[in-house]
C-alpha cells in the first residue's frame, strides 16, 4: 500500500456520531449558542450525557457535585470545556472498547491524558489558550492510533522498524509509509470538523522548533510530550523522548523550572483524570 | 507501592483513601479522589446507592523491590534521552525527572 492508497483508507474513516458532529457544529459556528439548543442536543445521546455528567462533576474541573444536568454544565463550565468534554468522550467512545492491535489503547490514553495535563498547566502559566491545549494534548497522537486502527498490518511493519532501529514513530513512519501520523491525525480531526488550530497542532507537534518565533501552542505541546514520557507515561515500551535537541529550550518562557515546579500538579490531574474516566 | 484498586461500598471503612471521585446514578460528584473516608462519608454513600468504589491500596515493599524499582526508573529515563547528543538542559531535565520520581515513590512508602 503505497502513500497515495494510504490517504484513501484515512478519508473512509468514518465521521463521528451525527450528534457529535452536530454539536461541534454548532459550537464551532462562531455564533451565540444558546445552551437550551445545546443541552437538547446533547441529551439525544444518552452515553455522551452520562459522560459529560461524570466528566463535568469530576475534581478534574474543580466543582464536584455541583453539576446536575447538561444545561448547568454549558452555564459552569463554558462552552470551550464543553467542546473539550464532548470531543473526548467522542474519541474515547470510538476507540476504547475494542482497541489494540500492535499498540495498547490504555498506555495511548495515558499517554495523551499526561500530556493533556501538562498542556493545560504550562499553557495557563504561560499565558496561551488553555481550552485548545488541553484537548490538542489529548489527541496529539490520534494519528498513531488511526493507522494502527485501521491498518494495522502496515503499522506493525511501523512499530517492529521503530524498535529494531531505535529510532522515532515519526522517522519510521515517514520511510515506510511516506506518511506520519502527525499528518494523518491532522486529516482526520479536518474530517471530524474538529477546530482547525487543533488539527494545525497535530499537524506540527513533530517539526523542527521555530526559535525566532513567540511561543505558540505547538511548543507548548512539545514540552508537554516530553513531560509525559518523562513522567512514565509512554506510548510504547523503551520509547524515546520525542526531540532530537535542545531548541525547544531556546522558547521564551520554557525553561527546567517550568518543568520542575509544576511536576506535581501535572502528575496529580493525570492521575485524576486516568481514574475518573476508567 | 501505592494500587488501585476497587471494592464493593460494604467492605469500605474508615481511613481509606478514595482513588476516583464517587458519583452517584446522576452524575452527582459525592467524594472526589484523594478524600479520606470516614463513618459519615461511608454513610453518605450508602444512602446515595453507591455500589462500588475506587480506593488506593498501600502495599509495603522490601528494600530489595524498592531498589529495583529505582533501577528500572534509572534504566527507562537513561534509555529514553540515549539517543540525544550532548546537551547540557536535557541532562539536566533528565535528572529533574528522575528525582520527582523518586520522590514520589519515597512517599508512597512512607
Amino acid at each position: 500500500m503505497d502513500n497515495q492508497q494510504i490517504l484513501e483508507q484515512v478519508k473512509k474513516i468514518p465521521p463521528l456520531s451525527p450528534v457529535v458532529v452536530e454539536i461541534l457544529n454548532l459550537i464551532n459556528s462562531n455564533e451565540e449558542v444558546e445552551f437550551i439548543i445545546l443541552e437538547k442536543m446533547i441529551i439525544q445521546d444518552a452515553g455522551l450525557t452520562g459522560k459529560i455528567l461524570s466528566l463535568a462533576n469530576s475534581s478534574f474541573f474543580g466543582m464536584p457535585g455541583e453539576i446536575v444536568n447538561i444545561k448547568e454544565a454549558c452555564l459552569l463550565l463554558g462552552i470551550n470545556t464543553i467542546r473539550n468534554l464532548v470531543i473526548s468522550s467522542a474519541v474515547m467512545n470510538r476507540f476504547k472498547s475494542d482497541y489494540g492491535n500492535n499498540l495498547d489503547f490504555n498506555k495511548m490514553w495515558k499517554h495523551g491524558v499526561c500530556t493533556a495535563a501538562a498542556a493545560k498547566v504550562y499553557s495557563d502559566k504561560l499565558g496561551i489558550n488553555g481550552d485548545a491545549a488541553f484537548i490538542s494534548g489529548l489527541l496529539h497522537d490520534i494519528g498513531k492510533i488511526i493507522l494502527d486502527y485501521y491498518m494495522p498490518d502496515i503499522y506493525k511493519q511501523v512499530v517492529d522498524y521503530k524498535i529494531k532501529e531505535e529510532c522515532l514513530f515519526y522517522e519510521a513512519e515517514n520511510l515506510l509509509i511516506g506518511t506520519d501520523h502527525c499528518k494523518i491525525g491532522a486529516m482526520v480531526c479536518e474530517s471530524w470538523k474538529l477546530p482547525n488550530e487543533i488539527s494545525q497542532v497535530i499537524r506540527s507537534h513533530h517539526n523542527p522548533v521555530d526559535i525566532d518565533s513567540d511561543i505558540s501552542l505547538t511548543d507548548v505541546i512539545i514540552i508537554s510530550d516530553i513531560t509525559s514520557h518523562g513522567l512514565g507515561y509512554s506510548n510504547i515500551e523503551n520509547s524515546f523522548i520525542p526531540i532530537k535537541d535542545d531548541s525547544i529550550f531556546k522558547k521564551p518562557g520554557i525553561s527546567l523550572l517550568l518543568i520542575e515546579e509544576n511536576l506535581p500538579l501535572i502528575e496529580a490531574i493525570t492521575e485524576s483524570y486516568i481514574n475518573n474516566t476508567q | 507501592m501505592k494500587n488501585i484498586i476497587t471494592i464493593n461500598i460494604e467492605k469500605a471503612e474508615k481511613g481509606m483513601q478514595l482513588a476516583s471521585d464517587a458519583i452517584d446514578k446522576h452524575g452527582v460528584c459525592l467524594l472526589t479522589t484523594g478524600n479520606v473516608l470516614t463513618s459519615d462519608s461511608i454513610s453518605r454513600l450508602n444512602t446515595r446507592e453507591i455500589k462500588n468504589i475506587s480506593i488506593y491500596e498501600y502495599v509495603a515493599i522490601t528494600e530489595e523491590q524498592a531498589n529495583k524499582m529505582i533501577m528500572d526508573i534509572n534504566k527507562e529515563l537513561d534509555h529514553s534521552f540515549s539517543h540525544l547528543g550532548e546537551f547540557p538542559v536535557l541532562n539536566d531535565l533528565k535528572q529533574v525527572f528522575y528525582d520527582f520520581r523518586i520522590k514520589e515513590l519515597t512517599k508512597n512508602n512512607g
